[in-house]
């Protein structure tokens, strides 16, 4: 909200200067965001007449001007506005003046012509940032008198970015009743209602079939006005500070009332009415077409207003372009109204529009000023328009109005609230400076608050109005009362552990959207559709990743692109899956690695990472998980992101906890990846659990033995096979398997492989005899042979 | 008499004058073995005269001990020269760089939470998680924003088909805390929240803390004494100005917003900036979950972690945090 401090100090003068009113509102919660000058410094303008208007002898498009100061000297001026006339009322910059910018004033000579001074166009003198043609000043503006005086410039703009609940203060009115509580000081005058007498019969009919969302509709017929009238310097300067465009006298009157008090007008062109105004819902596909040309079609819960047969307005938003006032029109229908916020909110931003109507009427609008207002407009537009006014035609539902009910407001809750003392005598005056009525009773003050104040309905509400006049400021600020009740020892957290590995391991966290574009989602998700925003802000943000991987991806070609080689990145982050069971948002950590091994090193010879690097790291990650990793294992994966042999699946006995792999090359070819890209993700669910307390297994004191076998299998036996094939012996003493190498080679057969095998024995009580080992190798041996069909190597 | 004395300079300067473990081994070998030349001579007392025997002995002994100790001074002299010799061939340039990973980083959001976490941990803080897809009861209606409340206007909220949304603030996570826990109850909720805005200084996806108190007996000066106190500790600086502006979320009654005091080093003046929002949790929204408001009360307050990073960091353009190029990201390592 833009406010005039000129026009605030009209209502009320709070005797401090323009920063301390602003520092005042600021700490009252009215937050000034900026303030700044009615316009920039100038001098030397002055109110003047156009004499004489000649084409320039040498040059088409200027015009040689005779310019009366309106102290009878007389200039010749070069302008090169089409718009200048004779008899035009100028702002006419003589030489000497300054415009802003430091912009000098001087005679000029343009092609053979001689000019004193310039004919100044509003986007010149600083009152407007384009404007066509040179200012047109009323006929009867006072010739010869200052510009920067007579416009009143000397004035500052106060930008307030008002909070929602705080409709009461979107007027000038309203700024003023918060300064005048705020700073204790009477405000300069009341908003009282003068009745304007009818002069003219004429009255025109109104029916409201929605009562209850429009509970007061006040209409009045103006005879004889000429729509053509501009308005006075004085108001289209307030409503050009207040950012609201003249446009014409009477539509700027309505506007100038709403400023001043409040409450949002309609004005409509009584001829093109037809029969009565109706205030209904609209019919369903009614079409209207708004006065910023946009014709909408209604869906049928919009509060409309309309004659006998259409709409002609969207009511409390924006007026139709039919029924608009015009150079033309001579009667005026003037609409001051009520409506219910509920039936306006959101309406406006259906149709993109957003209008300071609509601003209002969704906060509320205190139902009592329609009538001011109307009679405030009627006033001004016989004074400035003329014309005849007839009665008012009010109808209302009285029992649909919203009236301010008591609220009890008990003394120990403000000060338990507040932490503060106060006593009840105190709070009362603070409030009745907010002009509550307040009783108190005992303990108990029952407040009726004012009926512009919609925002205070509870007890609470009202403290925070206390508190708000007593000053936050002035609140103290305690942290000892807040002991410490705990009864849990804080857990060292293990995610943090594991992001802290993968930084150990050289890994940088990055943090990608969550929404991804449609193609990219669809390479890596081929169960069921991602889960799609209804308002994207872009077609690349648009949906919800099932993966993290893409954001991964898009990092890595970002950087790739910039570059870096060598990427190791890890993400922490939601999985958004449509499943079967509805939706699931699954905390999921992911990584992505590209390019050497390790950083280049001078005394190491560089490798690519492979599928045993990443890996390494996932096992890294998984033994400091919840999970016993024994329990863990890696099955050959089919996702079709992932090349089919060098990805896996991680599993936990039968739950899926994760999957890694190389990119599949196909997708490194669409995704335009010159280097391979390996790649993780875990499901943090899976992995983090409360741990278990560990209870100690006692060791043995007896030597363990190491065994080394050697046994050649078919290739697509996997270490896992061998493993499990042992593993399923339960052979007591056997502590451990170690892969300890695996070989393929030229003494082989093509298909097959060998596998040595470190095998670790241990009694717990005792120390193994040689033959016992012995056995104990035969066994495993034998069943190697049998299950995967091993043979002893020599 | 004289032989031997011969004997001994002349086994001492042989000695002194090796520069081979081995040829020492043999030199001692060849004095003082089960053959040696000392030896020998001991062995041929027995030739002497009764009576010169015993000098002759002590004289044999003297000499075999110091040649001894002449082999054994070398033997630690050549010792110590081999030891040398080895270091000095094996001196390496340790301005070399080592073998390894480098270290790798956390995100500086992740780092700003942490420091933010670990601050409220320290007073029996509880961190809570929830889901960033979420209902508008949850997101809205719960915190006291019904629908068609001009503060939805405000939040500018990424919606799905089926009347599900992005949350556009942690608070939502307040919500699923108190339906499930009783009072007393001390959480932050940090995570991801959702805004349909994007430019240079909006980000549709951004990261807060919420942090939520209910207990009995809470007041403003409680709200007001942890917020100073946290911000104060957050910026190292005790002396941080730190300001209470009245303002108004539909969850909060009374609601603030927290300004911290930047001295701006040309004019001197204090330029304020907004980092937090805060207040006392309305009854509406204690009402929604079922706390009795007689009995308990609380506050709730809410941090863009963003904004703490990027001025703790001096970070001066809020898309560096999405963007994760590594070079950006390798400052924070």
């Amino acid at each position: 909200m833009r406010v005039s401090e000129n026009w605030l100090r009209e209502w009320v003068e709070p005797g401090v200067d323009t920063q301390r009113l602003a520092d005042t509102l600021t700490m009252a919660g009215l937050e000034v965001d900026g303030i700044e000058p009615a316009a920039p410094k100038f001098t030397g303008v002055v109110i003047a007449k156009v004499l004489k208007v000649e084409a320039h002898p040498d040059a088409k498009k200027l015009h040689v001007c005779q310019v009366d100061d309106g102290h009878g000297e007389v200039s010749n001026v070069i302008c090169g506005a089409s718009n200048v006339r004779e008899g035009l009322v100028v702002a006419f910059a003589k030489v000497g003046a300054v415009l802003p910018k430091e912009f000098k004033i001087e005679p000029k000579e343009l092609r053979g012509v001689e000019s004193f001074g310039m004919l100044c166009s509003a986007s010149e003198l600083g009152l407007a940032e384009t404007s066509q043609g040179i200012m047109e000043l009323p006929e009867d503006a006072n010739l010869g008198e200052d510009v920067y005086t007579n416009f009143a410039l000397n004035d500052q703009v106060i930008d307030i970015d008002l909070t929602p609940n705080r409709s009461d203060c979107l007027s000038i009115q309203g700024i003023a009743r918060e300064v005048s509580a705020l700073l204790d000081v009477p405000l300069q005058k009341q908003c009282s209602i003068t009745d304007v007498k009818a002069t003219s019969s004429v009255v025109f009919p109104v029916d409201i079939k929605a009562k209850q969302e429009c509970p007061r509709y006040l209409g009045r017929v103006i005879e004889g006005v000429d729509g053509s009238v501009m308005s006075p310097l004085w108001m289209q300067e307030k409503l050009r500070r207040s950012g609201v465009r003249s446009i014409n006298a009477i539509t700027d009157i309505t506007n100038y009332v709403m400023l001043d008090i409040g409450q949002p007008m309609h004005a409509f062109d009584l001829d093109k009415l037809n029969d009565a105004i109706e205030v209904r819902f609209a019919n369903k596909a009614e079409q209207l077409e708004l006065l910023d040309g946009q014709t909408v079609e209604l869906t049928g819960d919009e509060l409309v207003i309309a004659d006998s047969k259409q709409a002609v307005a969207l009511a409390g938003i924006m007026g139709g372009q039919a029924t608009s006032i015009q150079d033309s029109t001579t009667k005026v229908f003037l609409e001051s109204a009520s409506f219910k916020p509920e039936i306006i909110a959101g309406k406006a931003r259906r149709y993109g529009l957003h209008t300071d109507s609509s601003h209002r009427f969704e906060r509320g609008v205190d139902p009592i000023l329609a009538r001011q207002a109307i009679e405030r407009a009627t006033e001004m537009i016989l004074n400035i328009v003329g014309g005849n006014a007839g009665s008012i035609v009010c109808e209302e539902e009285l029992t649909s109005l919203s009236t301010p009910e008591n609220i009890k407001l008990k003394h120990s809750k403000v000060e338990s609230l507040l932490g503060i003392t106060l006593s009840v005598s105190e709070i009362k005056l603070l409030l009745e400076r907010l002009c509550c009525d307040v009783n108190v009773d005992k303990d108990v003050l029952n407040v009726v608050p004012p009926s512009y104040r919609f925002d205070l309905n509870k007890d609470v509400d009202l403290i925070e109005e206390v508190a708000r006049l007593v000053g936050y400021e002035n609140i103290p600020a305690d942290v000892k009362a807040l002991a410490i009740n705990t009864t849990s020892i804080i857990e060292e957290d293990q995610l943090a552990q594991m992001k802290g590995s993968l930084v150990a391991l050289g890994y940088h966290e990055v943090i990608t959207f969550s929404f991804i574009d449609q193609d990219a989602a669809n390479l890596f998700n081929t169960e069921s559709a991602n889960k799609a925003l209804a308002n994207p802000i872009s077609q690349e943000l648009s949906v919800m990743r099932s993966s993290v991987w893409p954001g991964l991806i898009k990092t890595a070609q970002y950087n790739l692109h910039r570059q870096q080689s060598r990427i190791r990145i890890f993400e922490q982050a939601l999985q958004f899956k449509n499943t079967k069971d509805g939706l699931e948002q699954l905390p999921s950590l992911a990584g992505l690695i590209i390019g050497d091994c390790a950083p280049e090193q001078w005394g190491s010879a560089s490798k690519k990472v492979d599928f045993y690097d990443l890996k390494g790291d996932v096992e890294h990650l998984l033994k400091m998980s919840s999970l016993p990793f024994e329990a863990i294992s890696f099955l050959q994966a089919e996702d079709s992101a992932l090349h089919p042999g060098q990805s896996a699946n991680i599993f936990y006995d039968d739950v899926q906890i994760g999957c890694l792999g190389k990119l599949h090359p196909r997708l490194q070819s669409i995704l335009d990846l010159d280097p391979a890209v390996y790649l993780f993700e875990l499901q943090l669910n899976e992995l983090i659990k409360k741990p278990d307390v560990l209870s100690f297994c006692a060791l043995s004191k007896y030597p363990s033995i190491r065994r080394d076998i050697t046994v050649i299998v078919d290739d697509i036996v996997n270490a896992a096979d061998i493993r499990s094939n042992i593993e399923q012996m339960n052979i007591e003493c056997l502590q451990r398997v170690n892969v300890v190498s695996v070989y393929k080679g030229k003494e082989l057969s093509e298909s097959k492989k060998s596998v040595s095998l470190g095998l670790i024995l241990q009694e717990f009580s005792r120390t193994l005899t040689d033959k016992e080992i012995e056995q104990t190798v035969l066994l495993i041996i034998s069943q190697l042979k049998e299950k995967v069909g091993a043979e002893i190597r020599n | 008499m004289s032989d031997l004395s011969e004997l001994e300079s002349f086994a001492i300067d042989e000695i002194q004058s090796l520069d081979d473990m081995g040829k020492l081994e043999s030199l001692r070998v060849h004095y003082l073995g089960k053959k040696g030349v000392l030896t020998e001579q001991l062995k041929a007392l027995g030739k002497l005269p009764k009576e010169e025997r015993p000098a002759a002995g002590q004289e044999i002994n003297k000499i075999k001990v110091s040649i001894q100790k002449a082999i054994e001074i070398r033997k630690s002299f050549l010792q110590e020269a081999e030891i040398n010799l080895q270091l000095k061939n094996e001196t390496l340039d340790v301005s070399l760089p080592g073998r390894g990973q480098d270290v790798g980083g956390l995100h500086p959001i992740t780092l700003t939470l942490n420091r933010i976490q670990n601050y409220f941990k320290q007073f029996g803080f509880v961190v809570e998680e929830g889901p960033e897809i979420e209902d508008e009861f949850h997101n809205f209606e719960a915190l006291n924003i019904p629908d068609h409340h001009p503060a939805r206007a405000m939040h500018d909220t990424f919606y799905f088909e089926d009347k599900l949304l992005l949350r556009t603030h942690t608070s939502s996570v307040q919500i699923h805390v108190m339906q499930e826990q009783k009072p007393p109850i001390r959480i932050i909720a940090p995570g991801r929240v959702y805004r349909c805005d994007s430019d240079p200084t909006h980000s549709p996806m951004f990261h807060q803390v919420e942090g939520l108190l209910v207990d009995e007996q809470v007041s403003f000066v409680d709200l007001k004494g942890i917020i100073i106190d946290f911000l104060q500790s957050f910026f190292d600086d005790e002396d941080l100005q730190v300001r209470f502006r009245p303002s108004y979320f539909p969850f909060t009654e009374p609601s603030a917003e927290i300004d911290i005091g930047m001295t701006d080093k040309q004019s001197n003046k204090t330029k304020w900036l907004e980092v937090m929002g805060c207040g006392m949790v309305h009854p509406n929204v204690f009402s929604s979950v079922g706390i009795d408001t007689d009995k308990y009360n609380g506050y709730a307050f809410g941090m863009g972690v963003e904004r703490l990073a990027m001025l703790r960091h001096q970070v001066n353009d809020l898309r560096l945090f999405f963007e994760n190029d590594l070079r950006f990201l390798k400052q924070f390592a």
